[in-house]
């Protein structure tokens, strides 16, 4: 028998089958009605969310790294994703960027370095994983500073940062400005009571001190799944900062970037809060404005007393980044940076010529040509540097499930529930401030009815008419119909536009059955 | 002379204004196992996309069996036997081995069969049959997606990145695996960074770089000078 024969009837057999389950389906599923509903939440999930005090990026063409920036570093990376089954968290307090981090092997194969090197992968890191890997990972490289990393299968949480006791998470009921917290309240500033004073980060490559160097800083993302809500959201706190060596500085900066939804409605938040900034001295205030001279105006010798132009003559660019709040549909997304700061090249150049480069280069084996050439190359190289200070970024996508079939149940004493009833019953009520939990489904009658005298009534809908009664029967017998006219006229329609029916192995699609070729 | 089972003429590709593949011609004769290898970004994966359907070709001609599929859907595709595992894998992760296998039965494959194939092919499987697919090793889950890929009955098997993040003697035992899955007379091509071990069981090796085959020959021939060709083209 050929297909093109089989096929209409395949047709017809489905279709009559499928006309036919739901009238033997409806006792299952009145059972599976009376299971409970699962932990998660009503809906399916996409969620990432990372966040960095402090992200470095070096545009540089002539650098041979396939990548735009060609560099880049952030310092206290954390990073959540999870889906409706999956879920993992990364906390790193030096991340190199994806392209080297999650491909260290690969650059080290093109740059020639031996393989111990990178065999293990980017090592300055902690991952966890769920279900595939280890639900927990922590890591202290030095005092004050750590890793953690968290999946499970409603929670996934990286944090990381650079504090005198190790506590990077977000605390709840500590005071609404972190930083306070951060420089205060966490005993930073007894342990450096003034910027200049203050350490740099114990690991962080020394040349780097020059160019930014910072006294504190953390970052938390993390996503939840609570009361049928899903909540994603990234934090980056920085005390202190130092750019040029002081020429420049900050007194902190915070990002915070959250989105959630409740499966219907995406909401996107983020906020930004800013400390003082100084200029050779001269103190200036940064809000959503841009930033402004405060208190007594005392001109900088030899600088502009518009602190963007003072700023502009050290060959600083800093910008106050519009925060970024998208939701679209089901998908909600967050861009929250504190500030960005764009150094010019010209300065960066007595550091790079400082440094040893062609010794440097030297010591490299010949095998590793193309690190070679680009380490004797640096003292030449114009990259642009912009320094990311607080960056928070969130996104959360959900899309529905198909929603549950309603049917009437046979207890008459049922179809009183409310939507309380219908919640699982370990829940002990949502948060005060978290979005309330989706109604769960329940029989179509209004309560006030069941309250009164009325015998039990079956829920209203338009529904399938019996199968052995005469309108069961049209309705069976019209799709039939349909079915073969809707056959006939294919055939037909692909005739006449000189398809010429399937091919000659065989299949309706026109391509050829390979198996049988 | 038989018809090739893949023939590729001039075949371009691209992700909006960058052109990835730039004339791609390869031809696998019917029952052969091809090596495609090439350096990070040379094409491959999309090269596999555009035969499997999930990428369109701006130009160029694409024949399966010697009849003109370019930019046939994918899915039409999959039914006529062309089978891809993809880069990365895909099982889903917490659902078991079984499930993972059972769903492959919704495609017409009776459960039996896809079961009966995935654990002749992959006795590691039966053990592993109630463990939740994503706590397994990659190795494992390796052998989870081409048992899926092989519940189709394919008659073209496109193998993309077996060898990712595996350990040399699991990929070994994947590519033993892949010779005797050719012995059986399915067509298989094997996109590969890693050349020495898909050479071992390939018939033949074709050599991307830059969007373009720049060699093809024999696995001894293609061993010998693929660092001068990949090096040489970069």
């Amino acid at each position: 028998m050929s297909t093109g024969r089989r096929a209409p009837r395949l047709l017809a057999a489905t279709a009559l089958v499928g006309v036919l389950l739901p009238w033997g389906m409806s006792g299952a599923a009145v059972a599976e009605d009376e299971t409970a509903p699962p932990p998660g939440p009503a809906f399916g999930y996409s969620a990432t969310a990372w966040a960095a005090p402090v992200h470095v990026e070096v545009f540089e063409p002539s650098l041979p790294i396939p990548a735009t920036p060609q560099l880049e570093f952030m310092m206290a990376y954390s990073k959540v994703k999870a889906d409706s089954g999956s879920s993992s968290g990364r906390a790193s307090w030096f991340w190199p960027g994806d392209p080297v981090g999650e491909g260290l092997k690969t650059f080290g194969e093109q740059l020639g370095l031996p393989p111990q090197l990178f065999a293990k992968g980017y090592p300055v890191q902690v991952n966890a994983a769920y279900p595939s890997d280890e639900q927990e990972a922590k890591d202290e490289p030095f005092p004050g500073m750590v890793m953690r990393a968290s999946a499970g299968e409603n929670q996934a949480t990286g944090s990381t940062g650079f504090t005198p006791d190790g506590s990077v998470e977000e605390q709840e009921g500590k005071a609404d400005n972190p930083l306070t917290a951060l420089l205060g309240g966490l005993g930073l500033d007894k342990l450096a009571p003034t910027a200049k004073a203050a350490p740099s980060i114990p690991g962080m490559p020394a040349g780097l001190g020059a160019l930014i160097d910072f006294n504190g800083y953390v970052s938390t993302s993390s996503s939840k799944v609570v009361d049928g809500s899903v909540k994603v959201s990234s934090r980056s706190l920085l005390g202190d900062v130092s750019l040029l060596g002081g020429l420049v500085r900050l007194s902190g900066v915070k990002a915070v970037a959250t989105s959630a939804s409740d499966g219907e409605k995406p909401t996107a938040d983020s906020k930004n809060t800013y400390g003082e900034m100084s200029v050779l001295g001269q103190e200036f205030t940064i809000g959503p404005e841009g930033i402004e001279a405060v208190g007594k105006k005392q001109g900088i010798p030899g600088l502009s007393a518009n602190p963007a132009k003072a700023l502009e003559q050290l060959g600083i660019t800093i910008t106050v980044p519009k925060q970024e709040r998208t939701v679209e549909g089901r998908k909600s997304t967050v861009v929250s940076r504190g500030l960005t700061v764009e150094i010019k090249t010209d300065l960066l150049k007595p550091i790079l010529s400082a440094l040893p480069l062609g010794k440097l280069a030297e010591l490299v084996p010949d095998q590793a040509g193309p690190l070679k050439s680009v380490l004797a190359g640096l003292g030449s190289l114009a990259p642009r540097v912009v320094i990311t200070l607080g960056e928070a970024r969130s996104t959360l996508e959900t899309v529905p499930l198909m929603p549950p079939p309603t049917t009437p149940t046979d207890d008459p004493t049922d179809t009183g529930a409310t939507p309380e009833d219908t919640t699982p019953a370990d829940t002990s009520g949502p948060a005060p401030d978290a979005p309330s939990a989706p109604e769960a489904p329940s029989a179509d009658v209004p309560q006030s009815e069941t309250a009164s005298d009325l015998p039990p009534s079956e829920a209203v809908s338009a529904g399938l008419p019996k199968l052995f009664s005469i309108p069961g029967m049209f309705t069976v017998g019209a799709i039939a119909l349909a079915v073969a006219a809707g056959s006939w006229f294919r055939r037909a329609g692909a005739l006449a536009l000189g398809a010429g029916g399937a091919c000659t192995h065989g299949l309706d699609s026109g391509l050829p059955d390979l198996r049988k070729v | 002379m038989t018809v090739p089972m893949l023939e590729a003429i001039g075949i371009h590709a691209a992700y909006g204004r960058i052109e990835v593949l730039r004339g791609v011609d390869l031809t696998i004769p019917r029952g052969a196992v091809m090596a495609l290898l090439g350096p990070n970004g040379a094409g491959k994966s999309t090269f596999v996309k555009v035969i499997s359907g999930q990428k369109e070709a701006t130009a160029g001609d694409l024949h399966l069996g010697g009849v003109h599929v370019r930019n046939a859907s994918s899915d039409a595709l999959a039914r006529v036997g062309l089978c891809t595992v993809p880069e990365g894998r895909s099982v889903f992760p917490n659902l078991t081995v079984e499930e993972n296998l059972r769903l492959m039965s919704y495609a017409g494959v009776p459960a039996d069969a896809v079961m009966e194939t995935a654990f002749r092919y992959f006795p590691r499987l039966l053990e592993r049959r109630r463990q939740l697919a994503g706590t397994m090793s990659g190795g494992e889950q390796q052998m989870l997606a081409m048992s899926r890929a092989l519940a189709s009955d394919p008659a073209l098997l496109l193998l993309d990145e077996l060898s990712m993040g595996l350990a040399p003697l699991i990929v070994e035992e994947l590519y033993d695996t892949v010779r005797e899955i050719a012995e059986t007379g399915v067509t298989i091509l094997c996109i590969e960074q890693f050349a020495r071990t898909a050479l071992r069981v390939s018939d033949y090796a074709a050599v991307m770089t830059g969007g373009r085959i720049v060699a093809t020959g024999e696995p001894e021939e293609i061993m010998e000078s693929m660092a001068d060709v990949i090096l040489g083209a970069a």
